[in-house]
């Protein structure tokens, strides 16, 4: 993994390489007793970081996922959508170079869904993130328009990407 | 915005305040016990102190021969003094067991010789053996009493006390570190989605280990100084009903805010807090090494 043969590393030196890389888990994994801005502001805090170091950039971060009103409030009063827009905005504070989304649109509406891809694509885009999503949700793969890795009898296959779907017409 | 961040590990839940109660307790059981044996040991050291190199005397005959006897054992090499009691000293002695409303005037009182030997003659023993001699060879009936069989003994005793308290101190701190590591990896156990995210989030395992050690050596410390205060408070009040019925306290905790208290009552907190301290990193880092 980027580059390094991770079988050699020892603990020690294993902390560094999982800070390359942001999760967002599928069941969101935010810390209850913190706020928003907190649970954000965790990988930062982790790397032993001042606050006065990350506060403009987590608070910024918050605004852009559409949370910049609601950096005081704990999980509990979040909804679905909010609590996984945290947890994105967690996994991508630390400008990591891989980000493993799993099944990030599966607690969310659809248009929330098409919302987060968005920010994905943007983080690609704008950091140079490599995404790894791994989803169910093929109208969400067919919309990415991206090479697919397809998990198949114990086995990863890459397909090309999947034409568009048709615009017209209610979805089964 | 909150002026400052929460602290990664929730404030104390139930578990914790239990393990507080577990350690005040054990805390408050260790620094009697301390105060138990340093007392043992003291009053073994007044005791033998007080009667080394004390020798009793006591005269089968009349006045003449008490005389004669303190004469000769004042003569004696290695005696500093010698005195014969008179009966009001005589009467003292026998009050423990005749009471206080004093005794008839024509009761016959055993006569007392109360010597002294240097200490030097008192460590090398056999000071007694000799004053006999002495007396045997002037033909001046007595028995002599250098307290060493009786002392020796006490002494015993007040040691086997000593070491016995010191056991259950040790004993007790080792349950103490036992339940400490048993409610951290509770705690562990309890927070382990904490820990899992730290893990993942890039957190070194010292990191996390070390959110561990700074709350449950605070823990140790206050819980450990509160039952170092209870202790200190049980140790009065024992103190003070014991002088209030007049009885011997010898092997009572003792409070004389000596040196030998104040480490007992002081550094029993910390032995808490860093016995907690180290339960805890070595629990948390056993959790971690499990982590991949």
């Amino acid at each position: 993994m980027f580059g390094v043969d991770t079988s050699r590393l020892s603990r020690r030196d294993l902390a560094p390489l999982r800070r390359r890389i942001g999760v967002v888990f599928q069941e969101f994994r935010l810390l209850d007793h913190l706020t928003a801005y907190e649970n954000v502001a965790l990988p930062l805090r982790v790397l032993g970081q001042h606050e006065r170091a990350y506060r403009e950039d987590v608070i910024e971060l918050l605004r852009w996922v559409g949370l910049g009103d609601r950096l005081d409030a704990r999980p509990a009063t979040l909804s679905g959508g909010e609590k996984q827009r945290v947890a994105i905005a967690r996994a991508v504070v630390g400008k990591p170079d891989l980000l493993i989304a799993d099944e990030p649109t599966g607690n969310v509406d659809e248009d929330m869904g098409d919302r987060l891809f968005r920010l994905f694509r943007e983080l690609n885009k704008r950091l140079n993130t490599t995404v790894l999503i791994a989803t169910h949700d093929l109208a969400l793969v067919r919309k990415a328009r991206t090479d697919v890795l397809r998990l198949a009898d114990g086995m990863v296959v890459r397909v090309p990407a999947p034409p568009p779907e048709p615009t017209a017409g209610p979805q089964a | 915005m909150k002026p400052s961040l929460a602290p990664l590990l929730p404030k104390e839940d139930a578990r914790e305040a239990a393990l507080f109660f577990v350690v005040c307790a054990l805390c408050f059981l260790a620094c009697l016990s301390g105060l138990v044996a340093r007392s043992a040991y003291s009053a073994a050291d007044e005791w033998t102190n007080r009667v080394t190199g004390q020798i009793t005397i006591r005269v089968k005959g009349d006045d003449a021969d008490v005389t004669r006897a303190v004469q000769l054992v004042k003569t004696m090499p290695d005696i500093v003094s010698a005195r014969a009691l008179d009966r009001a000293e005589s009467e003292e002695l026998l009050k423990p067991w005749l009471g206080a409303t004093g005794i008839p005037a024509d009761l016959p009182l055993p006569h007392l010789i109360a010597a002294e030997a240097s200490p030097a003659a008192a460590e090398s023993g056999g000071m007694g053996q000799r004053i006999s001699l002495v007396l045997k060879e002037a033909r001046v009936n007595a028995i002599v009493d250098d307290h060493i069989v009786w002392s020796k003994d006490v002494k015993r005793a007040t040691d086997s006390a000593g070491l016995i308290a010191l056991v259950a101190v040790v004993l007790l701190g080792a349950i103490g570190v036992a339940v400490i590591a048993f409610a951290t990896h509770a705690t562990l156990l309890a927070r382990k989605d904490i820990v899992e995210l730290l893990h993942l989030t890039g957190a070194k395992d010292s990191f996390i280990s070390r959110l561990f050690e700074t709350r449950f050596l605070m823990l140790g410390v206050q819980a450990g100084a509160l039952g170092a205060l209870l202790a200190f408070g049980a140790a009065a009040f024992i103190l003070y009903l014991a002088k209030q019925s007049d009885q011997q306290i010898w092997l009572l905790p003792q409070l004389s805010l000596s040196l030998a208290d104040g480490l007992i009552l002081g550094v029993s907190p910390l032995v808490a807090g860093v016995s907690a301290m180290i339960a805890a990193k070595v629990t948390v880092m056993r959790s971690l090494s499990d982590m991949v």
